[in-house]
């Protein structure tokens, strides 16, 4: 059984303009390309949208990463487009559903390609989300690894007892998965116990406010970032209400 | 009687490093053998090519003379029967006799079967009496029987223990040796994984030991008690009682009293 | 190396941990996990605590480091006391900076994805300011030679290191006294040999008082000042190594006797009565065991 579905939004530890800004600037830069893509209609904006994102992915020299990662979405991908050749076969209209689909789905991935999960929990702390859920998003990244380990542990050992997954009808597959899920949810359920109390050794809790040691800045390169995605937004909303343009940029679906 | 041998296994999980650097190991029949190596070498994934869970990138290994590549881990395991460490944590059936009955229902026995060694099993184990209770409710030591009750109960040939000995108290460590003896009385083959010399030297007379993937010596555990250099091949520590059996066996003590290593009398006969 | 040395008279111990028939049942439990349990540390010692598995060991250590009883909750008589105070009433943050308590699964005191972020955890908690965080988090890496595993994330360090990690953890916490429950059930036989030097260094060093909880004794018992054994939540034996090893023979208790002891008991004494046959030429483990007779304080 290969985790390697796990890898799809691997970070990778580069030097990259990307990589260097706050994570924050970068939640913001996903937020704003998925709003954009899921509330346009058009195709030219939706282009435009997906050759931002390539560049920013090839800045970040994550774009092989990229790439594969849009493996987990070829199934959606393709029911998109059988869909749309079942309702109207328009190729213009597949080809800009397909692609908006990949814009909106693209947004978090540079966020994840170039943020190291340390700093996600920090981005999350700061942005105002309470210690408590940040540290239970941390604590679930930490221990996502450990989980999987521990899985295929279960799963040596009953398989070592004769335990077969994937012979027989649907209810007997069903059946075999509860050798594999009781000890996994009852080991992750006693494993939360021993957490707790370490956290509980080491202060967590303890006082109403906990120090930082280690501060996200906003730098010049986040504030050019933000006004960038401020003119970004601005052109989308001009264009959308329908500023004078060359006909060219007026090429608008009928739904 | 089964055998399992081993030749020339190499086993990458990742392609570029190597876990397993060309291993040939041998496990006759009816054999009280040992695998021993510090934390790394790949004596546990060398184990897991026994019953069929990994399979070598290069080399064969063969049950019976049966390649693990052409059969299932199913037909494999009911003649190799591995119990992998902490084997309590993974129960998952209401009762005991469900938890007992589940490798033996896997492995095809009929419903009286399944009953006559449920009943036999248990009787052994001393868990007669918890039959419907829940495997969750039991205490440590109940627990670890009924671990060790549910891979017997389908009497598979060879036994495999990977890292039995982690955390364990005396009365543990005592009934554990006492189970290997018996079961070697049986006829049955026991291969000790482990990093635990004193324990090994105590219950196998043949001992591979295992380092950074590759075989530093296999043998006897009374040749092996002679050539105290091999330990540290290994990476491993020569402990007081191997290094006491090195000093006994130089001066003239009987070898047949050294494999496996009976403490008792040890301390009393010299 | 230590063996069996108490603090010689006229030296004042500081009392690190005073348990007077300290008794406690866990909430919905009908037995009780500890059974007037009377314990005394002193600062400085090393004290190992062995016993079978489920006698109470692992809630002594809780007792010790306040999880015991706030929060376990249950009933608790006797007097408890770590550094003068009582634990019943202590919150954990206050005792956990005076106790530590080093858990037997490294991995699951991990909390950070990185080591130097994972021990600035404690600190941070405590709401120090930001250079004291920094200091802490320097020493501590230093003291356990992690300096260069800091931006390591704990999945990817070996059992030795996360043990390290773990405790390295606690120490940004500054306690007095480090309680180790199990510290070596992960590690094979060399690096559990490398532990315990570890540890004995680490701790002359910082000047901490230990008790470690073990099941191999053959590891600790030459350099611990007391053993103390656990049977059924009471402590039946509390002695320096050797005369507490030889009641537990009397005793047939179940712990991991030593070889190197069984040996000791079986000749080191018979060299003054004569041997039945010659013995073979002592190895290099058995030399200094039969030589340490001589400066013990009571001939056995």
């Amino acid at each position: 059984m290969s985790f390697a579905f796990l890898r799809a939004y691997r970070f990778s530890k580069l030097d990259t303009p990307i990589h260097r800004l706050d994570p924050r600037t970068k939640l913001l830069m996903s937020v704003v390309f998925a709003v954009l893509g899921i509330t346009t209609l058009d195709p030219v904006e939706i282009a435009a949208l997906l050759i931002i994102q390539l560049l920013i992915l090839s800045v970040s020299k994550s774009l092989s990463l990229w790439f594969r990662s849009l493996r987990a979405l070829v199934f959606f991908l393709a029911l998109i487009l059988v869909t749309q050749a079942l309702t109207t076969g328009d190729p213009v209209q597949s080809a800009f559903f397909a692609l908006r689909f990949i814009v909106v789905a693209s947004a978090t991935s540079w966020f994840f390609f170039t943020t190291s999960p340390e700093d996600m929990g920090r981005a999350l702390e700061q942005v105002g989300i309470s210690a408590d859920v940040a540290l239970s998003f941390t604590l679930s990244m930490r221990f996502i690894p450990v989980i999987a380990e521990e899985f295929q542990s279960v799963f040596d050992a009953q398989r070592a007892r004769g335990l077969e997954t994937s012979k027989g009808s649907l209810v007997d597959r069903m059946n075999s998965l509860l050798p594999l899920l009781v000890p996994l949810f009852v080991g992750v359920i006693r494993r939360t116990y021993e957490i707790a109390d370490a956290l509980e050794l080491r202060g967590y809790g303890a006082l109403k406010t906990r120090t930082r040691w280690k501060v996200l800045r906003f730098r010049r390169a986040d504030l050019a970032v933000v006004l960038a995605l401020v003119a970004l937004s601005a052109c989308a909303l001009l264009h959308r209400v329908g500023f004078p343009l060359p006909e060219f940029f007026t090429l608008r679906i009928s739904l | 009687m089964t055998r399992i041998d081993a030749t020339n296994v190499h086993f990458s999980y990742e392609p570029s490093s190597e876990v397993l650097r060309g291993v040939s190991i041998s496990v006759p029949a009816g054999a009280s053998m040992s695998i021993m190596g510090p934390n790394g070498s790949g004596k546990t994934t060398l184990v897991k090519m026994f019953n069929g869970l990994l399979l070598p990138t290069t080399g064969r290994v063969t049950v019976d003379d049966i390649d693990t590549k052409s059969t299932t881990i199913s037909q494999l395991s009911k003649k190799v029967g591995v119990i992998f460490q902490s084997p309590e944590k993974n129960f998952f059936s209401e009762t005991v006799r469900d938890e007992i009955a589940f490798g033996p229902k896997n492995m095809g026995f009929t419903a009286d079967e399944v009953n006559a060694v449920v009943d036999d099993v248990s009787g052994k184990f001393g868990l007669r009496n918890y039959l419907t209770a829940n495997p969750f409710d039991l205490s440590g030591g109940e627990k670890r029987r009924l671990s060790m009750a549910s891979v017997l109960a389908w009497k598979p040939d060879v036994i495999v223990l990977d890292e039995p000995t982690i955390g364990l108290d005396y009365q543990y460590r005592v009934f554990l040796i006492d189970l290997i003896r018996d079961l070697r009385k049986e006829g049955k083959s026991i291969v000790t994984v482990t990093h635990d010399i004193d324990f090994a030297l105590q219950t196998s007379e043949r001992t591979a030991l295992l380092s950074e993937g590759c075989v530093v010596w296999q043998g006897d555990v009374t040749s092996l008690l002679r050539s105290p250099e091999a330990f540290e091949r290994a990476n491993l520590i020569q402990t007081f009682l191997a290094s006491l059996c090195h000093d006994l066996l130089e001066s003239g003590a009987p070898e047949r009293s050294f494999a496996p290593v009976d403490v008792g009398s040890l301390l009393g006969e010299v | 190396m230590r063996f069996g040395k108490w603090p010689t008279q006229g030296m004042a111990k500081e009392s690190v941990v005073s348990l007077k028939d300290v008794s406690f049942t866990y909430q919905g439990s009908s037995k009780p996990a500890l059974r007037r349990v009377n314990l005394d540390l002193g600062a400085g010692e090393f004290v190992l605590v062995t016993g079978p598995s489920g006698s109470g060991k692992t809630s002594l250590a809780r007792l010790i480091t306040g999880l015991i009883p706030n929060s376990y909750p249950g009933e608790i008589s006797g007097e408890a006391k770590v550094f003068g105070e009582s634990i019943v009433g202590s919150k954990v943050h206050t005792v956990a900076q005076k106790a530590g308590l080093v858990l037997q699964n490294p991995e699951n005191q991990l909390f950070a994805l990185t080591v130097e972020d994972d021990v600035a955890f404690g600190p941070e908690n405590l709401a120090l300011p930001m250079d004291e965080i920094v200091k802490r988090v320097d020493w501590s890496l230093a003291m356990t030679g992690l300096e260069d595993q800091r931006h390591r994330p704990p999945f990817e360090l070996s059992g030795g290191y996360q043990q390290r990690a773990a405790i390295a953890g606690v120490l940004a916490m500054k306690p007095k006294l480090l309680v180790l429950d199990e510290p070596t059930s992960s590690l094979d036989s060399l690096a559990a040999r490398n532990f315990v030097k570890f540890l004995t260094r680490l701790c002359s060093e910082i000047g901490a008082t230990v008790l470690v909880i073990e099941q191999r004794l053959e590891l600790f018992y030459t350099v611990s000042d007391r053993l103390v054994v656990i049977e059924d939540g009471s402590s039946v034996v509390d002695a320096p190594p050797l005369p507490a090893l030889d009641q537990c023979l009397t005793n047939k208790l179940p712990v991991n006797y030593p070889f190197s002891y069984l040996f000791w008991k079986r000749y080191g004494s018979t060299t003054k009565h004569g041997a039945k046959k010659p013995l073979p030429e002592p190895s290099e483990y058995v030399k200094p065991i039969l030589q340490r007779r001589g400066d013990r304080i009571d001939p056995h």
